[in-house]
Formats: C-alpha cells, structure tokens, sequence
C-alpha cells in the first residue's frame, strides 16, 4: 500500500512538473492569444485552465521532438475554444498586425487564426477557391513576419 | 518545392485548419523534403514569435488552479481500475459460496414491500368500523331484549 501510495506520488510530481515546464515557458503565449480569441481575460484564464487540463492527459504528445510545442498547445487550445467558435461572429479586435492587412487578409486570418475555420467554409463565405484562401493566408503570414522586422 | 512552400498549405497545418488529407501531405513532404521541413520550422518559430508579442502574464493563482485539477484526474486515474478490481474481487469471492439466498439472518427486523403500508392501514380502518358496527348492534339487540321483556311483563299483566 505504501509503494503504491509512493508510485501515485511520484507520477503525480512528475505529470505535475511536465505540464508546470509547459505552463511557465508557454501559459503567457497562450493566455495572450485565448484573450485575443475572447477578449475577457476572466473566461480566457478559464480555458487556459482547460487547456492545460488536457495538456496534462496527452502529455505523451508533448515528449516527441518533432514539432513544436507551442505550436501544439496551441491546437490544444483551439480544440478547448471550438465551443466558443461557433457562438462567436464577431471578428477579434484590430491589433498592430492586422491593421497593415487588407480586407480580405483580415478575413482570413481572422477566420482562421481566431475563429478556428477551416478554408473550405471560409473559400465558400468568401466566394474563392480554397488555393486563394491559402494563399491570402500565407500573404497575411509575411505582413505579420515584416511587421516583425524578419521579412 | 518552393511553389508548394508558398501555396500557404504550411500555414494553413500549423493553424490546424488543414484537412486530414492536407496534414498528411504535409507530414509526407517536410520527411521527404527538407526544404519544406525547414519552412515548417521556420513557421513554428515565427508563430511563437508573434505569440510572445502578444502575450498575457496569466493571473498568480492560475497554476494553483491547474495543478488542482491535474491531481484530481491523476486521482481518479488511480482510483477507478482500483475499486473496480476489487468490486470484481468481491463478486469473485461471493461466487465460491453455495447458489441460494440464506434467509436466516441474526437480524430483528426484516423489509417490506411499500404497499404493505396501505394495506395496513385499510385493516386498521376496517377493524375500527367493524368494532363499532358491533358495539352497535350490540346495543341494539340489548334494548330489543329489554322491549320485548317489557312487553312480556304487560302481557302477563293484562292476562291477571
């Protein structure tokens, strides 16, 4: 009974440091985007929570080297707000880097970054093919990267 | 490569908004393609970049909250299999014993059905108004008694 109160212990200090490696290199990152998807830092904070919530039962993703982990908790996150998603039309408010996009740029990466569409619902609300969608979204990509100063 | 690096399907992946297929591709092409692994990384880098432009300081309690709820679910990870088990177990052991229910039992009282209580209750109102259907006719027949003798003693007396 002891070694396996021992065994719980230790599984749960390491489970717990994993996610808390994750949480203090990433939680800002993430909170930063859930509030730009939201825009109330309270029910942001909320599906920070669950993100990490689930980050803590797919760890397993988070020790494999080949992608990014940022990257991935992301996703993590955009799964928790998928709920939110649908409810939502509003589009995000403007921020530095979508002021030097075009209409069309904003609405997509808008659509996509914010509202977690896929391109073939935005190709067909926006009447183009979803290779055009692509594309848009790649050219809102290398505003943000100039604005960034990387371009 | 490069036309298919530019065709914005790198982007579309890292925003999880690629279909099945399109993912697949990508996975394909960037084991295959180190051009495309490089502008995948590139990518990844970059949207972390943009991410840590824009970043919150979470509230100082958010982590107490997270890890709450991580001991919890590693909780109930344990604990589930566990008292499974040993309900199993007990099935198991109550199995090796005879195949019929002992009703001898060390117990003073014993369970009823719920309606009993009704039942109950009809027989103690029935009982209660047979009581007193008694007691009346009862008193009945003994004033009848009491008339008829009366009439008897009349009689006698008429007949002297």
């Amino acid at each position: 009974m002891d070694t396996r109160l021992q065994y719980l212990q230790t599984a749960t200090q390491l489970k717990t440091q994993a996610v808390q490696a994750l949480y203090n290199k990433y939680a800002g990152l993430l909170l930063g985007y859930i509030v730009g998807v939201v825009n109330d830092e309270k029910q942001a904070e909320q599906y920070l929570v669950d993100t990490f919530k689930e980050v803590a039962l797919r760890l397993e993703e988070f020790s494999k080297q080949e992608s990014n982990e940022y990257c991935k908790l992301q996703l993590v996150a955009r799964k928790q707000l998928s709920g939110y998603f649908e409810t939502t039309k509003d589009c995000a408010p403007l921020n530095k880097h979508t002021t030097q996009m075009t209409l069309l740029q904003q609405q997509v990466f808008c659509g996509v970054h914010y509202h977690g569409k896929k391109t073939a619902l935005l190709a067909a609300e926006l009447n183009m093919t979803e290779d055009t969608v692509r594309k848009t979204l790649k050219e809102a990509f290398s505003i943000i990267r100039k604005n960034n100063g990387d371009a | 490569m490069r036309e298919y690096i530019n065709s914005g399907i790198l982007e579309t992946y890292i925003l999880g908004c690629a279909t099945d297929e399109e993912a697949k591709e990508v996975l394909y092409m960037t084991e295959k393609h180190p051009d495309v692994r490089d502008a995948l990384k590139q990518l990844e880098t970059d949207m972390e970049r943009i991410a840590g432009q824009m970043a919150v300081t979470p509230p100082a309690n958010t982590w107490n909250k997270i890890e709450k709820e991580i001991d919890e679910i590693i909780l109930r990870e344990s604990r589930g299999p566990e008292i499974y088990r040993e309900l199993s177990q007990k099935k198991e052991q109550n199995k090796s014993g005879p195949d019929y229910i002992d009703i001898e039992s060390e117990s003073t009282h014993m369970r009823v059905h719920k309606v009993w209580k009704w039942v109950l209750a009809a027989i103690f109102v029935l009982g209660k108004l047979f009581l007193g259907l008694a007691i009346y006719f009862y008193l009945e027949s003994r004033q009848a008694k009491e008339q008829v003798q009366e009439l008897k003693t009349e009689l006698r007396q008429l007949k002297k």
